[in-house]
C-alpha cells in the first residue's frame, strides 16, 4: 500500500472522483499483483536474497577460531548475550503457574513438552529498574549438568558470532550482583551473561521454607 | 321705537284732542239746539197756546154775550161754542203735551177755571136757551164773566211767566254758549300747541334718527364699496387660483397616472417574484430532496467505512496470528541454530539454513509491523473517514435545517410578494379612481371658475349699487337738511 499522494488535501471542496477511482484501481491490481508477481519482479527478489546469504556466508566465515557463539535477546530495552554452548532451547512462554514461597524472581514453573521447568525473571533478580511494559513472553533455557530453568525474555534477536577479545569486560559502573554476572559489553552495546556463573549460582537455588 | 310707531302714536295723541274738541263742540252745539228747540216747541208754544187761550177765552166772551143779545142767532153762537169747547180741550191737550211737572200747578188751576167756565157757560147757554135772559144776564154778570176774566188774567200770568221763563233760558243759553266756546277755546289752543309740540318733537327725533341713519347708510355704502373693491379683487385672484388649481389638477392626474404605471408595473413584477419564489421553494424542496438522499449515502459511506474498519480488524487479527507464526519460527530457527552449534562442525549447513530461517522469519515480522502499521493508519484514516461522515451528516441536517428555514423565508417572501402584489393591484385602482377624481375636480374648477366669473360680474353690479345706495345717501343727507352736512 502507497501513501496517499500529498495532493489529496489540497483541495478538499471539489474531490475528484475520477482520480479516486483509478487509485483505487491502482491499489486493487497492486493487491492482485502482490499473490501473482511477474516473472521479473520474482526474479528480482531471488537474486536479492541470493546477495544477501553471499554476504551474510562471508562475514561469517572471516575469523573462525576467536568467535564465540551467542544468543542475543532484549530484555527491559536493553539488549543481552549469552553464549549458545549453555543454552537449551527457547521458546514461548505459555502456562505459567506461579510458584509460592519463592524469591521474587522466581515466576513460576512451565511445562516444557513434559518437563516442568523453573522459570526466573532477570529483571528481578538483577534489580533493574522497571519501565513500562514490555512483551517479555519468551523463555531461554538456560542448561549445565546439574540444573536446567528458564530466564524471560521480550524478544529473542538470534544467534550470531561475536569476537571475545572485543568484549570489554566488567564495567566499572556496574556493581552488586550485575557485576557478577556479566562478562562484559560488545562494541554492539550487548551485554554478554555470563551464564556459567548464572548457571552454578547458590544464589538462585531456592531453600526457602514456609512459616507455619 | 319705530319712526311708523311715533307717526301713529303722535297721530293718535292729536286726533284724540281732535275728537274730544269735536265731542266737546258737537256736545255744546247739540246741547244748545236741544235748548233752542225746546224754546221753539215748547216755550213759544205754551205763548202761543197762552195767548189762544186768551184769544178763545175772549172769542166765548163773545159768543155767550151773541148767546144773551141776538135770540136769532142761538144756533149759531150754540155752535161756535161747541166749537170754541173743542179749542179748549185741544189747547189744554196741547199745553199738558208740552208741559212739564213743575207747570202743571198752574195748568191744573187754569184747567179747574176753564171747567168752572164752562159750567158757568153752559148754566149761561141753558138759562139764555130757557128764555130766562135776565137771569141768563145776571148768571153771566155774576158768575160767567169774572170767571173769565179771572180765566183771562191767569193766561195772561202763565204768559208772562213763561214769557220770564223763556228770557231767563235766553240768558243762560247765552252763557251756556259763551262757556262752552271759551271751552273750545282753550280745548282748541291746547290741541294746537300739544300737536306742534308733538310734531316739532316727532320731527326733531325722526330727523335725528334720519341723519344716523343715514350717516350709518352712507358709511356703510363707502364700506359696502370698499369691500366690493376688495371682493372683485378677491375674485381676480380666486380665479388666478383657480387657474393654477387647475394645472396644479392636470400635474396630480398625470402623477396618479404615473403612480398607475408603476403600480402595474409593480404588480407584474410582484408577479413575476411570485413565479421566482414558486420555482426558490421547488428548488428548496429538490434541494430537501437531495440532502436527504445525501444523509443516507453519508449513511451508507459510513457503514461502508466501519466494515472495512472490522475487515481492517480482521486483518490485524490475522496478522497478529502471522506475526506469532513469524516470532515461533523465528524461535524454531534459534532453536535450529543452538542445535546446530551443539552439533559442531556437521551442523553448520544446518545453522546456515536455521539462519535462513530465522531471517525470513525476521522478515515476515517486518512485513507484519508495517502491515499493523498501515493498518494503524488505515483505522485512522477509518475513524477521520467517519468523522468526516459524521460531520457530513451534520452538515446536512444544517442544510435540511437551512433548507426548511429557507423554505419557509421564501414561502413568507411569497405571501409578502402577493400582498405587495394585491397592494399594487389596490393602488393602480386607486390611481385610477384618483385620476376620475381628478377628472371630476376639474370639472369642478372649472364651474369654480365660471362661479368666479360669475362672482366678479355680480360684484361690479354690486358695486354700482353701493354707488346708487352712496349717492341715495348723499341726496336724503341733503333732503334731511344740509345744515349739519358734514358733521359726519
Amino acid at each position: 500500500m502507497r501513501n496517499p499522494p500529498p495532493h489529496h488535501k489540497a483541495n478538499p471542496k471539489s474531490t475528484d472522483f475520477s482520480e479516486v477511482e483509478q487509485r483505487l484501481e491502482a491499489a486493487r491490481a497492486g493487491l492482485e499483483n502482490i499473490w501473482a508477481p511477474s516473472a521479473e519482479e520474482t526474479q528480482q527478489i531471488l537474486q536479492t536474497r541470493a546477495q544477501t546469504l553471499a554476504l551474510e556466508a562471508s562475514s561469517l566465515g572471516e575469523d573462525v577460531e576467536d568467535a564465540v557463539e551467542v544468543l542475543e535477546f532484549t530484555l527491559a530495552y536493553e539488549r543481552y548475550a549469552v553464549e549458545t554452548q549453555y543454552v537449551n532451547q527457547v521458546a514461548m512462554l505459555e502456562q505459567l503457574i506461579p510458584l509460592p514461597c519463592t524469591p521474587d524472581f522466581v515466576l513460576g514453573i512451565v511445562n516444557l513438552r513434559g518437563a516442568i521447568l523453573p522459570v526466573l525473571d532477570l529483571k528481578n533478580f538483577f534489580e533493574l529498574p522497571v519501565k513500562g511494559l514490555t512483551d517479555l513472553n519468551k523463555i531461554i533455557f538456560l542448561q549445565s549438568e546439574k540444573v536446567l530453568f528458564g530466564i524471560l525474555a521480550d524478544e529473542i534477536i538470534g544467534v550470531r558470532n561475536t569476537r571475545l577479545r572485543d568484549v570489554q569486560s566488567s564495567l566499572p559502573t556496574l556493581t552488586g550482583i550485575r557485576k557478577d554476572y556479566l562478562r562484559g559489553v560488545t562494541p554492539e552495546r550487548v551485554t554478554l551473561l555470563d551464564a556459567e556463573k548464572l548457571l552454578a549460582s547458590e544464589y538462585i537455588v531456592v531453600q526457602e521454607q514456609v512459616a507455619e | 321705537m319705530t319712526i311708523s310707531k311715533k307717526i301713529i302714536g303722535s297721530y293718535v295723541v292729536v286726533l284724540a284732542l281732535l275728537v274730544l274738541v269735536t265731542s266737546v263742540a258737537f256736545y255744546a252745539l247739540n246741547q244748545t239746539q236741544t235748548t233752542y228747540n225746546r224754546f221753539l216747541n215748547v216755550d213759544e208754544r205754551l205763548l202761543e197756546a197762552a195767548n189762544e187761550l186768551r184769544s178763545v177765552t175772549f172769542a166765548q166772551q163773545t159768543y155767550v154775550r151773541g148767546m144773551l143779545l141776538y135770540q136769532e142767532l142761538h144756533q149759531v153762537n150754540q155752535g161756535l161754542l161747541e166749537t170754541n169747547d173743542r179749542q179748549f180741550k185741544q189747547i189744554f191737550e196741547r199745553m199738558r203735551g208740552l208741559t212739564g211737572d213743575a207747570e202743571s200747578d198752574l195748568l191744573d188751576d187754569l184747567e179747574t177755571l176753564q171747567q168752572q167756565l164752562e159750567q158757568a157757560q153752559h148754566h149761561t147757554v141753558r138759562l139764555a136757551l130757557q128764555k130766562k135772559t135776565d137771569a141768563a144776564i145776571e148768571y153771566a154778570i155774576q158768575e160767567f164773566r169774572p170767571r173769565s176774566v179771572a180765566l183771562i188774567e191767569k193766561a195772561k200770568r202763565f204768559y208772562d211767566q213763561q214769557a220770564r221763563l223763556l228770557e231767563k233760558g235766553r240768558i243762560e243759553l247765552a252763557e251756556k254758549v259763551n262757556s262752552y266756546t271759551l271751552t273750545l277755546i282753550i280745548a282748541a289752543l291746547f290741541a294746537i300747541i300739544v300737536g306742534l309740540t308733538i310734531g316739532t318733537h316727532l320731527s326733531r327725533v325722526i330727523t335725528r334718527e334720519l341723519r344716523e341713519n343715514i350717516a350709518q347708510v352712507s358709511s356703510s355704502s363707502a364700506e359696502i364699496l370698499a369691500t366690493t373693491s376688495q371682493v372683485a379683487s378677491s375674485a381676480a385672484e380666486t380665479a388666478a387660483a383657480v387657474s393654477e388649481t387647475t394645472a396644479t389638477v392636470e400635474e396630480v392626474k398625470q402623477t396618479a397616472q404615473h403612480a398607475s404605471q408603476k403600480a402595474k408595473y409593480v404588480s407584474d413584477s410582484a408577479q413575476k417574484a411570485s413565479n421566482v419564489s414558486q420555482a426558490g421553494r421547488r428548488s428548496v424542496e429538490e434541494a430537501l430532496h437531495v440532502m436527504h438522499r445525501i444523509r443516507e449515502q453519508m449513511g451508507s459511506i459510513a457503514e461502508s467505512i466501519v466494515q472495512l474498519s472490522e475487515q481492517s480488524h480482521a486483518i490485524g487479527q490475522i496478522i497478529a496470528t502471522v506475526n506469532d507464526l513469524a516470532e515461533q519460527s523465528n524461535l524454531l530457527a534459534v532453536n535450529a541454530a543452538i542445535e546446530a552449534a551443539r552439533a559442531g562442525e556437521q551442523g553448520k549447513s544446518f545453522g546456515v539454513v536455521a539462519h535462513e530461517i530465522r531471517s525470513l522469519a525476521e522478515q515476515s515480522k517486518q512485513a507484519t509491523g508495517q502491515v499493523r502499521t498501515i493498518l494503524g493508519d488505515i483505522q485512522k484514516a477509518t475513524n477521520v473517514a467517519v468523522l468526516a461522515t459524521e460531520q457530513g451528516n451534520k452538515a446536512v441536517e444544517a442544510g435540511v435545517k437551512q433548507s426548511s428555514e429557507t423554505d419557509e423565508a421564501i414561502r413568507l417572501l411569497s405571501a409578502s410578494i402577493n400582498e405587495a402584489a394585491q397592494a399594487a393591484t389596490q393602488i393602480a385602482a386607486s390611481s385610477h379612481q384618483q385620476m376620475v377624481g381628478m377628472d371630476q375636480v376639474a370639472v369642478a374648477m372649472n364651474n369654480i371658475k365660471e362661479a368666479s366669473e360669475q362672482n366678479v360680474a355680480g360684484t361690479r353690479q354690486a358695486e354700482l349699487a353701493a354707488q346708487g345706495l352712496h349717492q341715495m345717501g348723499v341726496r336724503l343727507r341733503l333732503l334731511v337738511g344740509g345744515t349739519d352736512f358734514d358733521t359726519d
